[in-house]
This record gives C-alpha cells, sequence and structure tokens, in this order.
C-alpha cells in the first residue's frame, strides 16, 4: 500500500499500525488511500520520526497504545487517537478495535472535505463546494460497500456480470395460478431476466440452494408453511422474499392480492436498481451504472402511473 | 438547500391510522461541529411529524394506541431512548436509525440495544433524503386508504406520492450525470 503525503500537507499520521490491521480496516485504509491520499501519511518505523521537523499544520496521529506512551513533547497542535486493544474503560479517543480506530480516520477525511466544502460555500465558489461534497459521500458509499461484502453475509454484487435477477415462484398446486404468472411476467419482463415456477417446496428449496451467480426475487404462496419463506433468508442471493395469496388467517405479513404484489415488486425493484447503479457507480463501471439507473427511473414512472393515477 | 427543520408537517396525516415521524437532536456531532442534515425535498416531505424532543415524542407515541407508528430517529436518541425505556410503545411498528459518522453506522449495525426486531435499517445521514423519499412514497399508499371518503384529502395524498416520485426520478436523472463526473475524478488520481 503507498500511501504519501507531503510532510508540509498531511494531517493524519498512522504508526506502528499495519501488524494489527484486520481485512475490514486494511481494505477500508487502501480505499482513503486512493481517494484522499493527500491526508494520509504511513509510517512503519518509528525511529524515522522527528516531531520538531513537522510544519505547524494541525496533524493527528493514530496509533498504539505502546508508541504513544513513548511520545515526550507532543507539541500542541497535534491530536492522537490510540488502539489501546485491553482497555475496557475506552475513553474518547482510545480505540479497543483496529476496525474502530481506522472508522475514526475515515470520519475525520469525511469531516475535512466537508469543512472544505463549507469554506468554498461561503466565497461562493458552489462548483468547488459541491465537488468536495461529493468526494465526501463517495467515500461513504464505498465504506458501506466494504462493510456489505465483509462484515455481513450478503453476497456482493458480482463485478464481472450483469445479469438482472430471477423471478422465482414456488405456487400452490391447488389453484389455477396462471393468471398471476402471466400478469407479473408480462408487467416486469424488462426487469428479470427469467421467470421459474416450482410446484413442489423440494425442487424450489434444491435450486435456490444451488444457484449462487444472480439476485433472487421469490413469490410463495401462502398455503406454504412460513418456514420455507424464513429459511429462504439464509441464502445470500435471495434478496426479496414476498409470500402471497389469500389466507384464512389474517397476516400483514402476506400481500393478499396482485394489485398489492405489482406495488410491491416495483418499489423494490427501484430501490434494488438503484443501489446496483450505485455499486456500478462506486466500481468505475459507468456504462452498466447508467443502464441500471435507467431502469430504476423507468420503474419510477411506471409506479406512478400505475399506482397513483391522476384521476 | 432544505433541512429538517423546513419540513412542514400536513396535520391531515395525523388523522390516517398509520403515523410517520421523525426523532431528530439539536446536538454537536463527535467530531465537535454541529451538522446540518441537508434534505433537497423537504418540502415535499410533508407527510412527516417532526420531533426534537424524546419525552415529546414518547408521550405522542404512547397517547394513542390504536395508531401505527413508523419512526425515523437519530442514533443518539435511540440510544437515550434504550437508556430510558418507560413507555408503553406496543404500537410502534417500524424503526430505521441514521447516523452522522460511519463509527456511528458501524456501532449502529451491531447495536445491541432494544426493538431490534423493529428495526429495519441504518443510514447514513448524506443519504437520508432518498430514504425518506423511498419511505414517503410506501407510506402514503398505505394511508391513502383511509381517505377514500374525503376525495380532497385523497387526492392530495396522490399528488403528493407523484411529486415524491417524480423527485426519485429526477435523482436517479442526477445520479446518471455525475457519472461523467466521477470519470474526471478517477483520471485525475
Amino acid at each position: 500500500m503507498i500511501c504519501l503525503a507531503s510532510i508540509s500537507n498531511d494531517l493524519f499520521v498512522l504508526v506502528n499500525l499495519s501488524e494489527h490491521m484486520t481485512e475490514f480496516s486494511s481494505t477500508v485504509l487502501e480505499t482513503l488511500c486512493s481517494l484522499a491520499s493527500k491526508f494520509i501519511l504511513i509510517i512503519n518505523d518509528e525511529s524515522t520520526i522527528d516531531f520538531s521537523q513537522w510544519s505547524k499544520k494541525s496533524t493527528t496521529i493514530f496509533t498504539t497504545a505502546q508508541f504513544a506512551s513513548s511520545i515526550e513533547n507532543l507539541p500542541k497542535h497535534f491530536k492522537m487517537f490510540i488502539l489501546d486493544k485491553g482497555n475496557n474503560n475506552i475513553e474518547q479517543q482510545r480505540f479497543a478495535t483496529i476496525d474502530d480506530l481506522i472508522s475514526r480516520l475515515a470520519d475525520e477525511i469525511v469531516q475535512q472535505y466537508r469543512l472544505e466544502a463549507n469554506e468554498y460555500t461561503k466565497v461562493d465558489e458552489l462548483i468547488k463546494a459541491k465537488e468536495q461534497e461529493e468526494q465526501a459521500n463517495r467515500i461513504y458509499r464505498k465504506l458501506k460497500q466494504i462493510h456489505e461484502q465483509l462484515l455481513t453475509n450478503k453476497s456482493p454484487i458480482k463485478a464481472s456480470d450483469s445479469i438482472s435477477p430471477i423471478l422465482i415462484w414456488l405456487i400452490s398446486n391447488t389453484e389455477n395460478n396462471e393468471d398471476d404468472t402471466n400478469y407479473i411476467e408480462k408487467n416486469f419482463e424488462k426487469y428479470f431476466s427469467s421467470f421459474l415456477i416450482f410446484f413442489h417446496e423440494y425442487n424450489f428449496h434444491d435450486y435456490i440452494a444451488q444457484e449462487n451467480i444472480t439476485d433472487m426475487f421469490l413469490i410463495i404462496y401462502s398455503d406454504y408453511r412460513e418456514s420455507i419463506a424464513q429459511g429462504s433468508h439464509q441464502f445470500s442471493n435471495v434478496k426479496y422474499i414476498y409470500r402471497y395469496g389469500e389466507s384464512k388467517i389474517q397476516d400483514d405479513k402476506i400481500i393478499a392480492n396482485r394489485d398489492n404484489l405489482c406495488y410491491q415488486l416495483t418499489y423494490d425493484l427501484i430501490d434494488y436498481y438503484g443501489k446496483l447503479g450505485e455499486q456500478y457507480r462506486t466500481n468505475n463501471q459507468t456504462k452498466k451504472a447508467r443502464d441500471m439507473f435507467l431502469k430504476a427511473q423507468s420503474l419510477c414512472q411506471f409506479l406512478s402511473t400505475t399506482f397513483f393515477p391522476s384521476k | 438547500m432544505g433541512s429538517i427543520d423546513d419540513i412542514q408537517f400536513d396535520t391531515n396525516y395525523s388523522f390516517a391510522t398509520f403515523q410517520f415521524l421523525l426523532l431528530n437532536d439539536q446536538r454537536l456531532n463527535q467530531i465537535g461541529l454541529s451538522s446540518v442534515i441537508t434534505l433537497p425535498h423537504a418540502l415535499l416531505m410533508t407527510f412527516i411529524n417532526v420531533f426534537h424532543d424524546l419525552i415529546q415524542c414518547q408521550e405522542y407515541i404512547s397517547s394513542d394506541y390504536r395508531k401505527i407508528i413508523t419512526l425515523v430517529i437519530s442514533d443518539k436518541k435511540m440510544i437515550r431512548w434504550d437508556n430510558e425505556i418507560n413507555v408503553i410503545d406496543n404500537n410502534i411498528d417500524k424503526i430505521y436509525i441514521f447516523c452522522d459518522t460511519f463509527s456511528d453506522y458501524l456501532a449502529m449495525k451491531k447495536w445491541d440495544g432494544c426493538y431490534r426486531e423493529k428495526i429495519q435499517d441504518v443510514y447514513l445521514s448524506d443519504t437520508l433524503d432518498y430514504h425518506l423519499i423511498m419511505l414517503g412514497i410506501d407510506y402514503i399508499r398505505k394511508v391513502m386508504p383511509d381517505f377514500r371518503e374525503d376525495r380532497t384529502i385523497y387526492r392530495q395524498c396522490g399528488t403528493n406520492a407523484q411529486n415524491l416520485i417524480r423527485a426519485l426520478d429526477n435523482y436517479f436523472q442526477d445520479q446518471i450525470e455525475s457519472l461523467h463526473d466521477d470519470l474526471g475524478v478517477e483520471e485525475n488520481n
């Protein structure tokens, strides 16, 4: 990882932290270095440090408790954030984990961009202000993505493919459901790569357990046990699950009619394609990002005219 | 630019069974600067009943148990709520938390406090505008049947939802237009 700020400009200095890094914190730090390298200086050989040589600019040191205790005569304009693993009584400037410490670094950098944005706004340089603000937002977008990929069980979007999600039905074997499946397929063909229908929970389960490339939306008829829907949540490619159909028991979680099902699908697809667009954008896949945002837009129009008509 | 303070609640929504509340705080964030969350579409968010005071908000919620509450709340207020939990609040249906910083976001993602079943999502406040638009569309769809008898209010809700959807559409348009900017930035680095 190369991250070199010039000493006259730098604001955030990391000392002796390399060996403590986790996968999460090092990925976050890499991102910060690629998006905000001018603010960061990484030092792993403390013998090279001579604070008296440093400029009068405000400087924040991120380091270990060991190194912190060895410093004598810290200049007054220096702040220090300390990794202190054994300490349960965490004070404001001591952090129990490296993930927390590096997240604080990210917040400090974002705050820096926002301060710059404010300064530009004050002197009416609105374009520059917007650039700074957007850079702050870009950092947070990327960090949320890293968090989702590394610290949750949700599968990340695969950068190499752009297959639309599939819609999977698990339908009742006692009723005729063709009307519903045809209607949904006709209205949503642009937004799903395929539509699959299962009549039996075992085949259905085998399929979703095995499929691991495309994102899945599931519609499960209400005469199947609720546990089938709950059990499907564990598969990371399953993004949305709907329980649908008439039901003897009053249950808010069951969608009772086709109109509401269509509405819910449209609404969730807007959010889905919006997020997808954002992720492609964060990964600099501009063309794909544009396609996703365009789909979200056409879904917005469908939502407005179909579910909130003017008359 | 608009902020939470610019939201003007349309009291017609207080007659609906479903209620949409936002509990914010006037505070300094952990970095020490007062933060103002920008909400460019604040003027469209007339469905939101904004509170700044925890007690007032709790009293409002417990004043009518037939009301079903969606609560959007700052992380600091959520933590205070957890410490001072003294109300009967079974009528809170869904909770969404917003945070100013990534550290707070991570903390709330793994938070172990009250209402774990009810917390639907955690947001960073730079995306709050987008999420309130999304939640607002869904909320209005839910309350419209309550106003079937009153055509004026019913129509007004419909118009309000259409405006929110248009704002969403424009938001995606802005994203598309900013794609060029992103390319420029990448090349400079």
